[in-house]
């Protein structure tokens, strides 16, 4: 009955079988039993028929002896089997003899009459009344009945039970393991084929069924992983070409009031060089270099400010998610650089208050910098841990862990700094910028040796309730 | 103060910084070039300008219109000065850009006083040789000015290598009117040669091809 409930389909199939075959074989069934109990009730009377007619003689001898004694005994036989229940012989005038079957009960089904003629068969001396009850016909068919009942119920069962196991077996299992294979799909699944437990390939409906969900599935998980790679690169791009702009826009500030300085300089100089030399033109000259020099710090510090204004949108944010979110953007990547990456968030963690761009870019980088420091391990498992744990009273602590090349003793001080870089191509921008951020969210960023290999970077936040109290 | 090399030229500097434009006027006015400074295109627009030997020194990155979008309206207006760029942050897709519309120089700011100063002279220099050229073609049109329809028609034939006797033919002349009209062709334009005339004819336009 599990399969049945777990096969709706075979259990439909099975109920529209035994419906219709309940329907046909009781048609036919009644059918053959009306037609074989109309042949038995002719067949009775007949029999009767024959029975009186082939008595009639002897009936008719004592009848016309008066021999009431083989009288009595021919109506006996007559009485003794079959439909005849009750015989009686009258003469014109009165009753001479009479038999009844001794079990008779209630009403004959039929009665007649047969005249009874002389010796010389032209004059009627008498009249043979027959009484006919069908009653053992009607027990006959009655068991009859039941009998064919049971056998045909018998066979519907075991027709139905055998349907059942060919179809479960043939069909319905296959599409339940299909139906479970396609609705468990997910994107960005590790690609299994879809299998059906068969002995052999048929080349049937279902096996072409199976076939294109495979080809589908590769399909599907071919234009994923394009879209993947499309979107990390976006991704890489968008940054980059952030980088780029925020570069360009910060040569040009700084190098206007350097142009001004350098330009103010010579013509100072040049002033001082004419004969004579024109002092009150030189001392102009340096006042503004003065001046230009102030205003280059000014742009630097306002630069340095941008990165710790608060006029970015912070919002209520659970790591975990944004962890998450961090690992599926750099799924492509982790993919091709054949990185295994796993997770340890803890659960329930609290929120923290913080631009969800920013903390994503800082993620996004420290991941990226893992997959690179294990580009060049080929003798162990390139492993990338993300965990996140509550860190003492208020704060979350959230660690990177990868199994790469680590980072040298000597350069563990210096990683944060600006333009600083191990990698040949690379600004030395990226872990500076990450330290900027997460200190702009009162938060601290730093690294250490990974044991026994590779490094770890740690980020501590404060949580939302915390931030919101200092 | 030193005698002014070039009294009758200016070079004219558009740039959004206050304290770049003071400090390159300075540098100028120490060699004795005439400056005037605008903080926009728009405001260099507005003024009137001297009409003598000039140079643009231009910033690319300028509030409304951009430097070489600048270049691009000045050439679209017809109006021929020698820009030199300087910028902040230059790439090389914009100097070339900037190189092939013409530009005398692409200067990353900061830059060498003696490389702006070069540049600025090679600009005004240029400004001057065209302007002289220019001149000289407006002398030549007012001297074809001064030609009668039928000198002029002549003087098209002539320069375009045809003989006296075919001339006539062409405009059913005599031959020795069609001299006499040489002569005076010949005298008006100024002309010391044939080939002088031809010259000339190209230079005013009016030249045929044979």
């Amino acid at each position: 009955m599990r399969l049945l409930g777990r096969s709706r389909l075979t259990a439909r199939i099975l109920f529209w079988v035994i419906c219709t075959s309940v329907l046909v074989f009781s048609v036919v069934t009644a059918f053959t039993i009306w037609q074989e109990r109309e042949g038995m009730f002719l067949k009775a009377q007949e029999d009767a028929g024959r029975n009186v007619s082939r008595n009639i003689a002897a009936i008719s001898i004592a009848l016309w002896n008066f021999d009431k004694i083989t009288l009595d005994a021919t109506l006996l036989a007559l009485t003794q089997s079959g439909s005849i229940v009750r015989a009686e012989v009258r003469d014109p005038q009165q009753m001479v003899s009479e038999v009844e079957r001794v079990d008779q009960r209630g009403k004959p089904d039929a009665e007649w009459e047969v005249p009874i003629l002389g010796p010389d068969d032209s004059r009627q001396i008498g009249t043979l009344k027959i009484s006919e009850s069908y009653a053992g016909v009607r027990d006959f068919v009655a068991a009859t009945i039941a009998t064919r009942l049971v056998s045909e119920l018998t066979k519907i069962g075991g027709l139905a039970a055998l349907l059942f196991i060919v179809i479960y077996s043939v069909i319905a299992r296959h599409l339940q393991t299909l139906a479970r294979e396609v609705s468990n799909l997910k994107p960005g699944d590790v690609l299994t084929p879809v299998r059906l437990q068969r002995k052999k390939v048929w080349r049937d409906e279902l096996d072409t069924l199976v076939e294109s969900i495979n080809r589908f599935r590769s399909e599907r998980a071919d234009a994923e992983d394009a879209l993947w790679a499309t979107r990390s690169e976006l991704a890489r791009v968008t940054q980059m070409t952030t980088m780029g702009q925020m570069a360009a826009s910060i040569a040009h500030e700084i190098n206007q009031p350097l142009g001004a300085i350098v330009a103010n300089s010579n013509a100072g100089l040049r002033w001082l060089a004419h004969e004579p030399s024109d002092i009150a033109e030189a001392r102009a000259a340096l006042k503004q270099i003065a001046d230009d020099g102030h205003r280059a710090s000014e742009v630097i510090g306002s630069i340095r400010s941008m990165f710790k204004k608060d006029g970015h949108e912070k919002t209520l944010l659970d790591l975990n998610d944004l962890v998450r979110d961090v690992l599926t953007m750099a799924d492509a990547e982790l993919r091709t650089q054949r990185v295994f990456a796993s997770t340890e968030l803890h659960e329930g963690l609290p929120q923290v208050l913080a631009d969800r761009v920013q903390l994503q870019q800082v993620f996004l980088n420290l991941i990226m910098n893992a997959v690179e420091a294990m580009g060049s391990v080929n003798d162990r498992a390139r492993l990338l841990r993300v965990r996140s744990e509550i860190h003492d009273a208020s704060g979350i602590l959230v660690t990177v862990e990868d199994s790469g090349m680590g980072i040298d003793t000597k350069d563990r001080d210096r990683i944060f700094d600006a333009f600083f870089t191990t990698k040949s191509t690379g600004m030395g921008m990226g872990l500076s910028i990450c330290r900027t951020i997460i200190e702009a969210h009162d938060g601290r960023l730093w690294a250490s040796a990974g044991t026994p290999y590779g490094s770890t970077f740690s980020i501590a936040l404060p949580t939302a309730d915390a931030s919101g109290k200092s | 103060m030193k005698a002014q090399p070039e009294p009758q030229s200016v070079v004219f500097v558009v740039d959004d910084d206050a304290s770049m434009r003071e400090a390159m006027q300075r540098l100028f006015r120490s060699v004795g070039l005439q400056a005037e400074v605008f903080a926009s295109a728009a405001e260099f627009l507005r003024s009137k300008l001297a009409d003598v030997p000039c140079c643009l020194v231009l910033d690319v990155r300028l509030p409304g219109l951009s430097g070489l979008d600048f270049q691009t309206e000045l050439a679209k207006a017809n109006i021929q000065v020698p820009i030199i760029f300087m910028t902040g942050h230059g790439d090389i897709p914009m100097t070339v850009k900037a190189m092939k519309a013409g530009a005398i120089e692409f200067l990353p700011k900061p830059f060498r006083d003696q490389d702006m100063l070069d540049a600025v002279r090679v600009g005004i220099a240029r400004d001057r040789a065209r302007r002289e050229g220019e001149r000289a073609i407006a002398d030549l049109r007012a001297k074809f000015a001064t030609l009668t329809p039928r000198e002029q028609e002549v003087m098209g034939f002539v320069t375009a290598g045809l003989m006296n006797k075919q001339i006539a033919g062409e405009m059913q002349l005599a031959e020795i009117t069609v001299k006499l009209h040489r002569g005076s062709v010949m005298r008006k334009m100024g002309a010391k040669s044939l080939a002088d005339l031809v010259r000339m004819a190209d230079d005013v336009g009016i030249r045929k091809k044979s």
